[in-house]
């Protein structure tokens, strides 16, 4: 529903005015309601963090000779992508805010296709390690060390649902194309697609993480 | 409701933030052939520069920087939460079946 009408005023004791706001075009609860969602979101992967500064101490030698197994090419390829992506998320927004609709149409494609690009080096690189006989409970994986196991464990566990992040975040962009569309988000009402630059952010943010620990402790 | 607030994040902060963080990818990227350390070491420097990432990319590119306290208390309170489950799990890890083992 569209609210243009004339806004409802309510003063304090001291005659401070105020905008009523209905719950349907609540700008702080909106954001408010997602930065709870993200709240959740860091608990979820600080606690797979935290299993993996575990095992890293307990098995140091074995994380550091399974991480140099990895591809730190396709990996480090992977970082910029993601990184360049949320260049163009960001770009998106403020294009969107100062009324440049198409070209902040335009820089969440770009997003998208970075996304995929991702999605697909991601693959390869999973292939990879698939394809040497590397994958969860694999009678190769399991002649390992015990340390390997967890390495590798955690790396398709965390990687993995760092993917699924990655596929609905692309979800979310194609339901924000749709909106704008239909000009439910425009230069005034902008607050969904904040929150999925938000939330893109996080995606972001945990592979921040998720790179050094498992790519580059195999390179020190 | 339009939200037009007075401090916002310009399209020049933004790109500038944009590149430090290129530059401090780069070096993630690069530090393990250009400084050679122990494991402790690369571990150490690879978290410093993630930290530094990610205060960069909370300030501008999440805009909390710009936002209402509340949230910046959220988010407060989600790396003090985390941080004392590491502390905690960072004892059991050091000093288990230790002499000092807290959980004994």
């Amino acid at each position: 529903m569209d609210h243009n009408n004339t806004p409802e005023i309510i003063y304090d004791k001291n005659g401070k005015a105020y905008e009523v706001v209905d719950f349907n075009n609540d700008y702080t609860g909106d954001k408010l309601g997602f930065w709870f969602f993200l709240f959740t979101e860091l608990m979820l992967f600080g606690a797979m963090f935290l299993v993996f500064a575990f095992y890293f101490y307990r098995f140091s030698a074995d994380f550091v000779e399974a991480s140099s197994t990895l591809n730190i090419l396709l990996g480090g390829i992977n970082t910029f992508v993601l990184l360049i992506s949320t260049y163009f998320m960001g770009m998106s927004l403020l294009d969107l805010k100062n009324k440049k609709i198409s070209q902040a149409k335009l820089k969440i494609y770009i997003t998208i296709g970075l996304s995929i690009i991702f999605l697909v080096i991601k693959y390869f690189e999973w292939m990879i390690e698939i394809n040497h006989g590397i994958y969860p409970d694999s009678s190769v994986l399991n002649a390992k060390e015990h340390g390997q196991i967890l390495f590798f464990g955690l790396y398709f566990t965390m990687t993995g649902l760092h993917g699924v992040h990655i596929i609905v975040g692309i979800a979310l962009m194609l339901w924000v194309i749709y909106l704008i569309n239909k000009k439910t988000i425009n230069n005034k009402k902008y607050v969904v697609l904040e929150n999925v630059a938000l939330y893109w952010d996080l995606v972001h943010l945990v592979w921040v993480f998720l790179f050094p620990l498992f790519y580059i402790i195999g390179r020190g | 409701m339009t939200h037009d607030q007075n401090n916002t994040l310009t399209k020049s902060m933004f790109i500038k933030m944009f590149i430090l963080l290129t530059f401090l990818t780069i070096l993630t990227l690069l530090q393990p052939y250009i400084i050679s350390t122990t494991l402790a070491g690369v571990v150490g420097i690879q978290m410093f520069i993630s930290i530094l990432k990610t205060f960069i990319i909370g300030a501008y590119f999440m805009h909390l920087k710009y936002e209402v306290a509340l949230f910046k208390y959220i988010v407060t309170t989600a790396l003090i939460t985390l941080a004392i489950f590491f502390i905690i799990t960072a004892f059991d890890a050091i000093y288990r079946n230790q002499t000092y083992d807290f959980f004994y």
